[in-house]
Order: C-alpha cells, then sequence, then structure tokens
C-alpha cells in the first residue's frame, strides 16, 4: 500500500518535470518565432522591398558574424568601429565569432541544413572567400542576391570581373565586397639590401641555395600558403591566362609537376630541411620576428605598420612584390540561407562599405591596412580629397597603390585551390 | 521516499536518477556516432549523395599517409602512457612517507589536473620551442650561439613535443589514483608480511604491485585513449609532415569540397573502434578483476 503511494508520488513528480520542461522549450520556440514575427519581413521583401523596410526589421537584432579572428588588428577594429555604430545608429548588437577558419562556419551552416534547421539557424553573416563560397553554393545554402539592394553598393564596381567574380565563380550578388588585399613579401632592411633581394620565383630558389635554412613558407592550406605555390604555379606555366578555362585534371597534372620539382629541389634548403613547414602566417611571422627566417608574407594593402606596432613585425621591415606579379583579390561577407537576423545582416553589410569607414580600415593608424573594397574613382568631393590624402601617408610600411596594381594577379578558378593543396601534400610534404 | 525499503523501487529510483546523466552522454555520443557512421557511408542528403558505399573505407586503407598517421598516432600514445605511468609510479612511491601530513601535498599534485590540454600545450611550445624562453636562457647563458640552435623538441617529427605535454598532465592523473591505493589499502598487507619476516623487495613485488597495477592499467587505459583520440595538442606542438589521425580527419572534414566528408567520418569511425576496443578490454579486464578481489 505504502509503495504503491510512494510509486504515484514518483510518477507525479515525474510528470511535474517533463511538462515543465516541454512547456519551457513550446514557450522558447513560441518566442523565436514571434521574434520573427515582429520583424514581419520575409526573405522575398527583404530582396525586394526598400531600405527602409530592411532597417526596420533589423532593429533590435543581433549579427553573429563569423570571421576569422587570428589578427588581432582586425579583431579589435570589428569589435569597436562596427560594434559602436551599429548599437548606437541602427540599435544592432554586433557579435564577432572568431573561427580559425573559414571552413568551421560553412560546416556549421551545412550542419544545420543537414537537421533541418531552415530557419533561425546561428550564423548571421560569414567573412567569406571564393573557396568557401563555392562550399556553401555547393550545399545551395545561401541568401541572396542580395549585394546590389545595399544602398552603399553604389560605391562598388560590380562589372569589373575582378570584383564580380571570386575565384573564377560569378558571385551574383550573394556575397557583398567588404575589402581587398594583395600578396607580398616582407623584410627586414636591417638585415637585406633592397638591391639583393629576389624579384621572381627564379631568382628566389638561387636565393634560398645561397642562404640555407633561412626561407620557408607556410603550409598549404593555409590560405597564404597556399596562395605562395599558386603564384610559383603561374610563374612555371607561362602565367595565369592558360589557366582561365575550366578545370582539366591531365593538363594539371603534367603542369603541375614543375611545381613540386621546384619546390622539392628547394626543400633541403629551407628551414629545418623543409623537415616541417609553418601552419599560419602568425607562426611565420614569428620564425620571422626571431631572425629564424628573411622573409615573411602580407596580405594588407596598406601595408604592414598596423603589425609593426604591435611589434608582431621589426620596425625595419618593409613589404615588396615580385616583378612577375603576385595574387590580389577581394574578399566578402555572405549571408546563410537560414540566418536568424537577415535584415540586420543586410545592413553590417552595407556599413562596412561607407566610404568613411573603408578609409580607416585602409589606414595603418586606426585600422589594419586592408585594402578599399570600393571603387575610389566612384568617389566625389570630400570623399576623393579623403582618399588621396591616404594614400600618401604610408611611406616605407606599404607598397604604393600603383606598384601593388602594375603586378596584381588575378586568382585561378575554385577547383585548382584543392587540386594545389592536394599535390602540395603529396608531392612535396609527404615526399620523403 | 529516497530510502524505501524496497529492493525495486530502490532500483527504479537510482535508475530515473541516472537518466539525465546518461540521456545526455549516451544520447549526443550514440547520436554522433550514428551520423559520423552514415556519412562515412557517403550518405549526404544535402549535396544528393544517397547511395551507400565503402569508397572512403577503401580510400583511407589505401592511403599510407593515413596508415602512417594512424601508427604514428598510436606510437605517440603509445609512448607518452608509458612514461607517464613510470614517472607517477616513482612520485608515487616518494611520495607515499607524505601523505599523512595534511592537504598540501595532494594540492600540489592536482594544480594541474583543472588546466585544459590547450593551455598545457600553449604553454610547452612557449618554453620549449626555438623562439621559446629555454633556447633564449640558453642563448643569453652563453651554452649556444643563437636561440634556433636550441634542440627541436616542438613541432618536431618524432612528436616530443607532444609526448611532454601529455606527461606534464597525465602524470598527477596517475600518481594520485596510485597514492590513494598506496595510502590505506596496502599498508595492513604490507605490515603483515613484514612481521612474516619478508624484506623490502618482496613486499613490494608480492603486495604493492599486485594492489597498485589493477589502478594503474586503467588509469593508463584512460590516459592511452585520450591521448590516441585527442586533437588539440598534436595540432599546437606536432609537425604539419607527422599529422595524428585525428589531425587528418579535422583536415578532411574541413576541406571545401564537401564530397571528403565521408572520408573524415571513416577516420573518425576508425578513431572510434580503437577506442571501443580499448574500452571492451578494460570492461573484461575490469570485470575479472573485481571477481578475483571477492
Amino acid at each position: 500500500m505504502r509503495l504503491t503511494y510512494r510509486r504515484t508520488i514518483i510518477t507525479l513528480l515525474l510528470f511535474v518535470i517533463f511538462s515543465i520542461a516541454v512547456s519551457c522549450s513550446a514557450q522558447n520556440e513560441k518566442q523565436s518565432q514571434s521574434d520573427n514575427g515582429a520583424s514581419g519581413t520575409t526573405d522575398d521583401a527583404l530582396l525586394s522591398g526598400s531600405w527602409e523596410q530592411v532597417l526596420s526589421a533589423a532593429r533590435g537584432g543581433t549579427v553573429n558574424w563569423y570571421m576569422w579572428g587570428g589578427s588581432e588588428a582586425i579583431n579589435t577594429f570589428v569589435d569597436q568601429k562596427y560594434g559602436s555604430v551599429l548599437k548606437e545608429q541602427y540599435g544592432i548588437t554586433l557579435r564577432r565569432v572568431p573561427v580559425s577558419d573559414t571552413a568551421e562556419a560553412v560546416t556549421k551552416v551545412l550542419n544545420e541544413k543537414q537537421a533541418g534547421k531552415h530557419s533561425n539557424g546561428s550564423v548571421d553573416l560569414i567573412w567569406i572567400n571564393g573557396e568557401n563560397f563555392a562550399t556553401l553554393k555547393q550545399g545551395d545554402a545561401l541568401f541572396g542576391p542580395f549585394a546590389d539592394k545595399l544602398p552603399h553598393s553604389a560605391y562598388v564596381d560590380y562589372s569589373n570581373p575582378v570584383v564580380g567574380r571570386d575565384f573564377g565563380l560569378d558571385t551574383n550578388g550573394y556575397e557583398s565586397v567588404w575589402g581587398s588585399a594583395q600578396f607580398q613579401l616582407v623584410y627586414d632592411a636591417d638585415r637585406l639590401q633592397e638591391s639583393e633581394l629576389p624579384r621572381s620565383y627564379a631568382e628566389l630558389k638561387d636565393w634560398i641555395k645561397q642562404h640555407p635554412g633561412r626561407f620557408t613558407y607556410n603550409a598549404p592550406p593555409d590560405f597564404i600558403g597556399t596562395r605562395f605555390v599558386k603564384q610559383l604555379f603561374y610563374e612555371l606555366t607561362g602565367g595565369y591566362e592558360g589557366w582561365e578555362q575550366p578545370f582539366d585534371q591531365a593538363v594539371f597534372e603534367t603542369e603541375s609537376s614543375k611545381v613540386w620539382d621546384y619546390l622539392n629541389e628547394i626543400k633541403p634548403y629551407l628551414w629545418r630541411n623543409g623537415d616541417t613547414y609553418p601552419k599560419s602566417i602568425a607562426e611565420l611571422n614569428r620564425l620571422f620576428n626571431n631572425n629564424e627566417i628573411d622573409f615573411t608574407f602580407t596580405q594588407e594593402i596598406g601595408g604592414i605598420a598596423s603589425d609593426i606596432n604591435r611589434g608582431i613585425l621589426p620596425e625595419t621591415a618593409a613589404p615588396y612584390v615580385f616583378d612577375t606579379g603576385t595574387i590580389g583579390d577581394y574578399h566578402y561577407v555572405a549571408i546563410p540561407y537560414n540566418a536568424a537576423n537577415k535584415a540586420a545582416a543586410m545592413v553590417v553589410a552595407n556599413l562596412i562599405l561607407e566610404p568613411g569607414l573603408q578609409f580607416q580600415k585602409a589606414s595603418a593608424a586606426s585600422g589594419w591596412g586592408d585594402g578599399l573594397g570600393i571603387d575610389p574613382a566612384r568617389l566625389t568631393g570630400d570623399l576623393k580629397k579623403q582618399y588621396d590624402e591616404i594614400s600618401e601617408e604610408q611611406g616605407q610600411t606599404a607598397v604604393p597603390a600603383d606598384v601593388l596594381l602594375k603586378f596584381k594577379l588575378p586568382d585561378l578558378a575554385a577547383a585548382y585551390t584543392p587540386a594545389l593543396e592536394e599535390g602540395w601534400k603529396t608531392h612535396v610534404l609527404f615526399q620523403k | 521516499m529516497f530510502y524505501s525499503r524496497s529492493k525495486r523501487a530502490q532500483r527504479l529510483m537510482v535508475c530515473l536518477m541516472l537518466l539525465p546523466a546518461f540521456a545526455l552522454v549516451l544520447g549526443t555520443f550514440l547520436a554522433g556516432t550514428a551520423i559520423s557512421l552514415i556519412q562515412s557511408l557517403d550518405y549526404l542528403p544535402f549535396i544528393g549523395h544517397t547511395q551507400l558505399s565503402l569508397q572512403a573505407y577503401r580510400d583511407i586503407l589505401g592511403s599510407t599517409v593515413i596508415l602512417h598517421g594512424l601508427v604514428f598516432s598510436l606510437a605517440v600514445a603509445l609512448v607518452a602512457t608509458i612514461i607517464s605511468a613510470m614517472i607517477a609510479m616513482l612520485l608515487a612511491h616518494l611520495l607515499r612517507p607524505y601523505t599523512n601530513q595534511g592537504g598540501w601535498l595532494y594540492f600540489l599534485l592536482q594544480f594541474n589536473i583543472p588546466i585544459p590540454h590547450v593551455v598545457g600545450a600553449v604553454a610547452i611550445g612557449m618554453l620549449f620551442s626555438q623562439s621559446g624562453l629555454l633556447a633564449r636562457l640558453a642563448a643569453a647563458a652563453g651554452m649556444i650561439q643563437q636561440p634556433s640552435q636550441f634542440p627541436v623538441l616542438i613541432n618536431d617529427q618524432y612528436g616530443a613535443g607532444i609526448i611532454m605535454e601529455y606527461i606534464w598532465k597525465e602524470v598527477p592523473f596517475i600518481a594520485i589514483t596510485l597514492l590513494s591505493i598506496l595510502k590505506s589499502w596496502v599498508v595492513p598487507y604490507e605490515q603483515q608480511l613484514q612481521l612474516l619476516g619478508a624484506g623490502r623487495w618482496q613486499r613490494w613485488r608480492m603486495v604493492t604491485l599486485p594492489f597498485m597495477l589493477p589502478p594503474l592499467i586503467s588509469s593508463c587505459m584512460i590516459v592511452f585513449a585520450y591521448t590516441f583520440g585527442s586533437f588539440e595538442v598534436p595540432y599546437i606542438l606536432g609537425s604539419v609532415s607527422q599529422p595524428t589521425l585525428p589531425l587528418l580527419a579535422y583536415e578532411a572534414y574541413l576541406h571545401p569540397d564537401l564530397q571528403r566528408r565521408p572520408e573524415a567520418m571513416a577516420i573518425n569511425m576508425v578513431i572510434t573502434l580503437i577506442s571501443m576496443i580499448l574500452i571492451a578490454i578494460y570492461m573484461k579486464w575490469g570485470e575479472t578483476h573485481a571477481a578475483r578481489r571477492s
């Protein structure tokens, strides 16, 4: 008798606990639904309606911006400059989510898609490059086309193929420009004379052989490491022009063998005899700063002043480019198809194109030397004057913009990137 | 009501109380394993793959890089476990006489247990790399001319840095397990043996070691399984040309081409399988041991 009494109590208690749990989760769902409802705007309305509608739908939203978190300068700039403007002017909370590889954010979106979470996804905005853009396109998981709906897209020249195509893939408005970058080498003027700098991969090979142990490059699939190999691929196979047609495995294999031969030839003369390679640009910078190697790389068009100020690079460091050219490209932001706050994400994408903020980002003092995403030719009046002033400021810590432009090479179609990364691993890294 | 006298009610209560923890631990584990398994069989509906195939397994078993990674992972885990166990045993014996002198000893021993492996790995890197503290001190003291002449211990070909981190982290863990046995269980038996005239070595061989062995082996198994499957330490301290199995899985998983996803999952399944075999051995061994003791 007592036993059944106890059992009833236990059952009742459990029932209560369960129903509380269930109603809680139901409440949450209702809550998030009403969040969506309050904005009252569907995806189509965001794309076809007026900008005012987007702004009102964005108010009070939170943007989870997934981005590579490896640079302190970039992190600080995003948090302080964008974050405060968004909060004050648009009532939007910006939450920067650092990832070590953009692929992590892409994977998150695709996992949500797989799990059937087609709305209220956790990623609102991704700082993206062509490789990952191609992955999200493959998984059909992007929101858009939204880029030309942004008022500030008037400053962007999407008709320029370098802007409108990302790794050979048409962006079609599914990603919006943020900035630009170009591969440059960095040396220390205290250790090397400008006259002895190698100006091409051919000269680099001789230099490496004369200075054993003083050079290395960061291992692909690190973005900049891949770029180092890709430019070598251009130089040894007669330029980028030959590689603009669709990927052909057979042609690629015969031609790329020249790249592997070159890299294996220099391997014994590299840092630690090429037994291992630095994994990231941060590691490469550390070796350079510690006087273990004589070259590092940068992608910042505005120069390395910001890294010098932070003590990441020595004060006498200076960037330069090969006469045979280096790869330059634009970088973008994209919104996942299931983002919880698409309107707010669009506002962020628009804000980061504002000329004033673009200039601040490009300056080494207030930003991190990132190249402009907007087209300077489209600026007028005061903005034009500001732009000219900034271009004059940079000095030794930056390669002049016209020199960069002169030696700028476009990137290859997306399919070449994994092919070169795989090839490097099998033919160079694991080649004993 | 938690103290019901009925055996059945008690058992039911225990089961119910365990349920939330079980649902969380087992549920996520099983769901994760199930998803890995079907994805490793190339079931990826979001890119239109619905035909099951064993291709990913054929690929990874045919890849010298992956087989090499497997051997390297096993070797690193084995060496780290054995060295940790030996140091821990020595430490436990040395510290044994002081165990009655309050909590400070245990505090010292345990201080690094809550520290995450990542922090340990970064610390080891900052100490032992060629641009690290020891290299700089050695150069400043004139033992070497430049920091870069310091022996290569981090990102090296033999996993020395990885092994050092595991030892640093696991020695206290094993030592504490051993000390708890040495402190209480063994003492009366040893005294008995001493009365019977057994020497030091005899006492150690006939009582101390047999008592120490079960916790030693079980903690070693935990350490081995952990180090074998761990990702962050080899990621930070390993060399790119000597990847461990979890690193290869991570790389394949993050590959921009989604077709490579099954490969990542197949590597994960291999790691899971090896860990499961270890658990099976452990449980089987644990049962026989418990039976012998009682």
